[in-house]
């Protein structure tokens, strides 16, 4: 339906139809904004001048080139409420200046998402997806990396030369991973890689915080690199059938266990423990 | 970015187009350089996330996440997009299987990086979280270190003392260098002194140093050059430094820089 539109309005509307399809033809402009031939071939001159296209025959196409890097998508949908409010409950441990080592993850991408207005704080992290995402959300937050190789395929640094490179970073708090918990089998993870890093979190951290959603309780993964004793504080979605709480009363040194789900809006009230 | 005067959609277009540009945008720019009020910025933001084209944070705004995604800006990475894919394609042809090879931080070497699928056993190292991703999901015969260090924000490469200790122990067969401008001297110039030292540690540890330098980084005329070499305050090396330059095409149309004239080989790549 002919109106009156913007350059601006048309451009914007041609760069959105070129993320969700590889071209877009003069027509398709012409019959969107009713506007002429020569209009839209003006839209896609302009366009293609500050870079952000290419003219073809007919219309034009994409320029971003592919590097929409997939991280495991189906890793990263599933169960993203709860991650979201373990983010933000355990968000709520992190003190204005800290540094603090945050663990690769699923879970830690929406804690780090978090911590957006904290100030002064400083992650430590060998997960490339979340350093990157905060280099380019969070301004306000720094980001230091301990180098190393990239597991191929993956999108997180593994193996000895991040050990070495962790070794003399070390933080207010960590706040960690695990791929499992059971009671009598501690944290677990598939990697032997994780399990080592993850030690050198625990030894390097002054507060040591777990991350984990409640789907992972009651399961057992290959390498065990922790047990409750080792935390101080478990912060997990939810406790169906009380498994944690019971595991915590029993453990040696009791972490603070906070479920999530359980606050109103996911907040966390303070319980009066000191966190010096 | 402002114009005082404007009506709130073109305003809204700018404020959008900055976060793109910039990766972020505060309210009290958008105050000072439109001449409104906090309420009408913070309305503007708010209009604008709606629409999925930034996300605010306090004090302001920053682009959409896209947690997926780990790459340059769309208009960088197009720009003299031809010309980089061709230099890409010829300084790949100089890398043999087994090599070590460092990537400095860029759309020109990533271009390279996408040119290595078939080589096997090749290392990486580069300080560009781009490059890295990039290589650790499409090339898997090669290994792929990344450097310790900061990242800043906006920015996708990281620097610091620690890359100096790493390429301590690492030698390079070959190092592939980007520069922002190469002036009539033959002088290489980047934006920021934490990656000139960068390039410099990459030069001094491989055996091989190319420069990657497409024909619009290098300037002929002294007037042009002050105002580029305002954006690019940081020498790192001399053309005459490096073993070749690999360019789009013939870059020097007049006298060639008496830094570049005896050591080193200008490449033309095939387009």
């Amino acid at each position: 339906m002919p109106r009156d539109t913007s350059p601006q309005e048309r451009q914007a509307f041609i760069m959105d139809w070129l993320v969700k399809s590889p071209r877009v033809t003069v027509a398709d402009i012409c019959r969107e904004f009713g506007v002429s031939e020569v209009t839209a071939r003006h839209d896609l001159i302009a366009l293609e001048r500050s870079g952000r296209l290419k003219r073809t025959r007919g219309g034009a196409v994409s320029l971003s080139r592919t590097m929409v890097l997939s991280y495991p998508e189906e890793r990263a949908s599933r169960n993203v409420a709860a991650k979201d409010l373990i983010g933000r409950a355990a968000a709520n441990l992190v003190h204005e200046g800290d540094t603090i080592i945050v663990d690769i993850g699923t879970t830690t991408l929406e804690f780090t998402k978090a911590l957006a207005g904290k100030r002064g704080v400083s992650i430590i992290t060998a997960d490339v997806a979340i350093a990157s995402y905060a280099s380019f959300n969070l301004p306000n937050l720094g980001v230091i990396l301990p180098g190393g190789t990239l597991r191929p395929g993956h999108l997180y640094l593994a193996g000895p030369l991040t050990l070495d490179g962790m070794t003399d970073l070390h933080a207010d708090a960590a706040f960690v991973s695990a791929d499992a918990y059971a009671p009598g089998h501690g944290f677990t993870v598939q990697h032997d890689f994780s399990a080592s890093i993850k030690r050198i979190y625990l030894r390097n951290a002054h507060r040591r915080i777990m991350l984990l959603d409640s789907s992972k309780v009651g399961k057992t993964s290959f390498f065990r690199y922790s047990d409750l004793e080792d935390f101080d504080a478990i912060v997990t979605d939810a406790d169906p059938g009380n498994q944690l709480a019971r595991a915590v009363r029993q453990a040696s040194r009791q972490p603070r266990l906070i479920v999530a789900g359980d606050r109103l809006g996911g907040n966390v009230e303070t319980d009066g423990t000191s966190w010096a | 970015m402002g114009v005082r005067g404007l009506g709130a959609e073109a305003r809204r277009a700018r404020i959008a187009e900055r976060v793109q540009h910039a990766g972020s945008v505060f309210v009290d720019d958008i105050c000072r350089e439109f001449g409104v009020s906090e309420v009408t910025a913070r309305t503007d933001l708010s209009a604008l996330e709606q629409e999925g084209r930034l996300t605010r944070i306090r004090g302001g705004a920053v682009a959409p996440p896209s947690a997926a995604a780990i790459s340059y800006p769309a208009e960088r990475v197009a720009a003299h997009l031809d010309a980089k894919r061709a230099i890409g394609r010829a300084a790949a042809n100089l890398v043999h299987d087994g090599d070590v090879v460092f990537l400095d931080t860029g759309t020109t070497t990533l271009c390279v990086a996408e040119e290595l699928d078939d080589r096997s056993g090749i290392v990486l190292v580069t300080a560009d979280l781009a490059i890295a991703s990039y290589a650790s999901l499409n090339l898997p015969h090669a290994r792929t270190i990344l450097l310790p260090g900061r990242l800043w924000p906006n920015r996708l490469y990281l620097t610091g003392p620690e890359i100096r200790e790493r390429l301590a122990n690492i030698y390079g067969d070959i190092a592939f260098l980007n520069a922002n401008l190469v002036d009539a001297e033959g002088s290489c110039w980047t934006e920021f002194e934490p990656d000139a030292r960068t390039k410099r540690l990459f030069m001094d540890h491989a055996t091989k140093a190319i420069l990657l330098a497409d024909a619009s980084k290098v300037v002929m005329r002294p007037n042009e050059q002050v105002s580029r070499m305002e954006r690019y305050p940081a020498l790192f090396a001399r053309l005459d430094e490096f073993d070749a330059h690999i360019c789009e095409r013939e870059p020097w149309q007049e006298a060639r820089p008496a830094a570049g004239s005896r050591r080193t080989v200008t490449m033309v790549a095939p387009s």
